[in-house]
């Protein structure tokens, strides 16, 4: 591990400096100005034709990204695709993060909200940043055409250069700011051929990469601010809803280093000069709470209730044919009962954020998948309009969900307001794992009809949970909540009578978006049924979801790759066994082969996983493999270990001891093939994530013929008897 | 095998990359990179390619 000593000052340097940062030397991201300052398209000298970009009479190019970084690489995508349409030179781009500013800045894939998810960093971005590099690109071609008094059609660009091609004239960007200044911006520019791609679609090195191999970058648990206290909040043992009855702050106040006590949303905070101090503090503090109605929530109680609701009829979400009928036509019929358990997110670095608040204004440093929505949070409690509030998005040591949430926001900013100065407020581990947003537990009961030849000739599905836009209050219980039915309802499969229900059960534990969402089980659900009506039918799995495909080209496509590059039907050694899973994910289509060995204790190995992406366009392709090969490591942690259970409201998984995570030594070999269908970009944060587990345990039943109907795998259901 | 240097002194470690790593935990799933690039590292100062 590279030493941090000596870095501080950096960083703090690098925040109250706000360095610009050069291509290839980048350690951070500035911020860019105050929300609404951006687009200088008056500054004499600087060619501001949108809020994407300006370029200076030194030719410097400055990109400002509106994607957090979160370790998922937009940071270096989103420049190549300016870049790439406005024929940039690579070394003369600086790249700075956007500030919260929805108007300028909001993610067209979520309503405009400046709040990234749902894997739509590329795909909803890709042809508004073409065209903001396009435009820029047009006005120098202008600009340049005016100068030479040539037609527009005879000057094009190299990077950084425009050129007249019949007699070898060159002007650098930098030297045609002024006249192209004068320019209307166009509305439409020509965008470039494929064939033309300098940097979209090639392999680049990340520029986040070497700030975070020497230590350098700064995430937002690394934020410094002068005079700045340090917190950490008291939060009640049940996960949710409990308040805080009465509490003495005597003795915590007694512990050196220790500033000020403070009661806010969240709980109790001890606000001290170091976390240390703090942590001691709150350890010193005594805090009666009243548990609420999460107090005498338990995982069984959840598991009975939802075993009883799947017996009862459910909000039909789709329905083709009569599966009533097909299910009662005297063919083979197979029933199952699949269910998965809560999940927390786990980001490396907890939850954190930092704040200083004044009467006239309000600057928050927040690790956020959710800049704007850390603005409206932080004008909600400091009654400061939101253009009074600036958002310093940080990086975050991972995302995946978890950070869309802004109660990590709300305990910067309340503490901060109570004592005036600026204060960091710093999750322990134990606060992340145990006051969560969890990927919902459900329980799914699953039935087919086979017609004679073992062909599905109906298909049914209830899938009971806690929705997660039902909770927030944005769907009715009655109705179909279409966050926890993805990947269920869209069933690609030439099934004619077809129905899928959904009771929506919410135990008062709180759900949230976790990398690829509902999809995480219901690919598991649905790609483990099919698997088990193929053995039913007596046909290999792989060429039984092929037949029924024909309705799904860019699934077949990715299932037949990925099986091909997989070698699927060839000899493995003994003990070994493949499985292999498809699904649409967040506009992307991927398909996982996993090889797996399993022990006579049922311990299970997997050896090696093969992955099959139809992503559309892939910007970046190594980043594509990257998400990829992550999201096999995120989902085998699931698969193998993932189980957040309660116990009178209380999580009971504290740490890494409890809530393990994959190692090295258990992350298999694996291979990631990219399926160019021409198609325009899917996401990749999120669909690597679905087929893993119904991959793993389809290869598990190959190899010990026991069905993995519960997650995760349990090695006492898999040891030899 | 894995060379770990602590306070400048450098000490062969008779293990596996994946013993020695198994200590630290990689939440974004880099692991088969990490893999790779130790046996890179110590492939080049073996003065190999």
């Amino acid at each position: 591990m590279t030493t941090r000593s000596g870095t501080g000052i950096g960083r703090r340097t690098l925040l109250k400096g706000g360095l610009a940062m050069g291509a290839g030397l980048v350690v951070g991201f500035r911020v860019a100005g105050r929300a609404g300052d951006v687009a200088e398209a008056q500054t004499p000298g600087v060619l501001a034709p949108n809020q994407w970009l300006r370029i200076d009479r030194d030719g410097i190019v400055t990109i400002t990204n509106s994607v957090p970084e979160m370790g998922q690489g937009t940071s270096t995508t989103m420049p190549m695709i300016v870049a790439d349409e406005l024929d940039a030179e690579w070394e003369r781009i600086r790249v700075e993060q956007a500030p919260a500013n929805p108007k300028l800045y909001g993610n067209p894939g979520i309503g405009g909200q400046q709040l990234y998810g749902g894997s739509h960093g590329i795909r909803s971005h890709l042809q508004m940043w073409r065209k903001a590099g396009a435009a820029a690109r047009q006005m120098l071609r202008e600009a340049a055409a005016q100068e030479w008094g040539v037609p527009l059609s005879e000057v094009d660009t190299e990077p950084g250069a425009a050129v007249h091609r019949p007699t070898g004239r060159r002007l650098p960007y930098g030297q045609l700011v002024d006249r192209a200044q004068a320019l209307p911006v166009p509305a439409d520019p020509p965008l470039k051929t494929k064939d033309k791609f300098r940097y979209i679609g090639k392999d680049r090195p990340r520029l986040d990469v070497p700030s975070k191999v020497n230590g350098r970058a700064v995430y937002g648990s690394d934020v410094k601010v002068p005079g700045m206290l340090i917190a950490s909040i008291e939060r009640s043992p049940v996960v949710a809803r409990a308040t805080v009855k009465r509490f003495d702050a005597t003795a915590a106040k007694a512990v050196p280093g220790v500033k000020q006590v403070v009661q806010v949303t969240n709980g109790v905070a001890v606000v001290a000069d170091s976390f240390w101090a703090a942590q001691n503090g709150r350890k010193a503090l005594v805090v009666e709470w009243d548990d609420g109605p999460v107090g005498a929530v338990g995982s069984d109680a959840i598991a009975r209730e939802y075993e009883t609701l799947a017996g009862k009829p459910g909000v039909v979400a789709r329905n083709d044919g009569d599966v009533d009928r097909a299910l009662a036509g005297g063919g083979r019929t197979l029933e199952a009962v699949y269910r998965v358990p809560f999940l927390e997110h786990a980001c490396m670095e907890p939850m954190n954020a930092t704040a200083h608040v004044t009467r006239e204004e309000c600057t928050v440093w927040a690790p956020t998948q959710n800049p704007g929505g850390t603005q409206a949070v932080a004008a909600r409690i400091t009654g400061l309009p939101p253009e009074r509030v600036t958002v310093h998005t940080m990086f975050m040591g991972g995302g995946f969900g978890r950070r869309n949430e802004t109660d990590f926001v709300v305990d910067a900013v309340e503490v901060a307001k109570a004592v005036g100065v600026p204060v960091k407020t710093l999750w322990t581990r134990e606060d992340d794992l145990t006051h969560g947003f969890y990927r919902p537990t459900s329980y799914n009961v699953v039935r087919a009809a086979l017609d004679a030849q073992g062909q599905p000739v109906g298909w049914f599905t209830r899938a009971v949970g806690a929705g997660l836009l039902t909770q927030r209050g944005a769907v009715q219980p009655t109705q179909v909540d279409g966050s926890a039915l993805a990947a269920l309802r869209d069933l690609p499969y030439d099934i004619p009578n077809l129905r899928i229900e959904w009771v929506h059960r919410d135990m008062g534990v709180p759900v949230g978006f976790w990398r690829s969402v509902a999809s995480s089980q219901n690919a598991f659900v649905v790609e483990s049924f099919v698997d088990e009506l193929a053995h039913a039918a007596g046909k290999d799995p792989f060429e039984y979801r092929r037949a029924l495909l024909g309705k799904a080209p860019r699934h077949k496509g990715v299932l037949e790759l990925a099986a091909a590059r997989a070698g699927w039907g060839t000899p493995l050694p003994a003990g070994r066994a493949r499985g292999i899973a498809v699904c649409f994910s967040y506009g992307s289509y991927a398909a996982h082969v996993a090889e797996v060995s399993v022990d006579d204790a049922g311990a299970v190995t997997v050896h090696r996983v093969v992955a099959a992406i139809d992503c559309g366009l892939a910007v970046h392709p190594d980043q594509v493999r990257a998400q990829m090969e992550g999201g096999v490591v995120y989902a085998l942690t699931a698969v193998l270990h993932g189980d957040i259970t309660l116990d009178r409201g209380r999580v009971q998984q504290t740490n890494f001891h409890t809530y393990p995570m994959l190692r090295m030594a258990q992350t298999p070999r694996t291979e990631v093939h990219i399926l160019d269908s021409g198609e325009a970009p899917g996401g990749i944060g999120e669909p690597g994530v679905p087929t893993v587990a119904p991959a793993v345990c389809n290869a598990i039943f190959a190899a010990t013929g026991k069905r993995v109907r519960r997650l995760p795998i349990r090695t006492d259901e898999l040891k030899k008897a | 095998m894995v060379s770990v240097t602590v306070n400048g002194k450098t000490r062969q470690l008779d293990v596996a990359p994946d013993t020695a790593m198994a200590g630290h935990i990689c939440r974004c799933g880099t692991y088969q990179r990490i893999r790779a690039a130790i046996h890179r590292a110590a492939t080049l100062k073996r003065g190999g390619a």
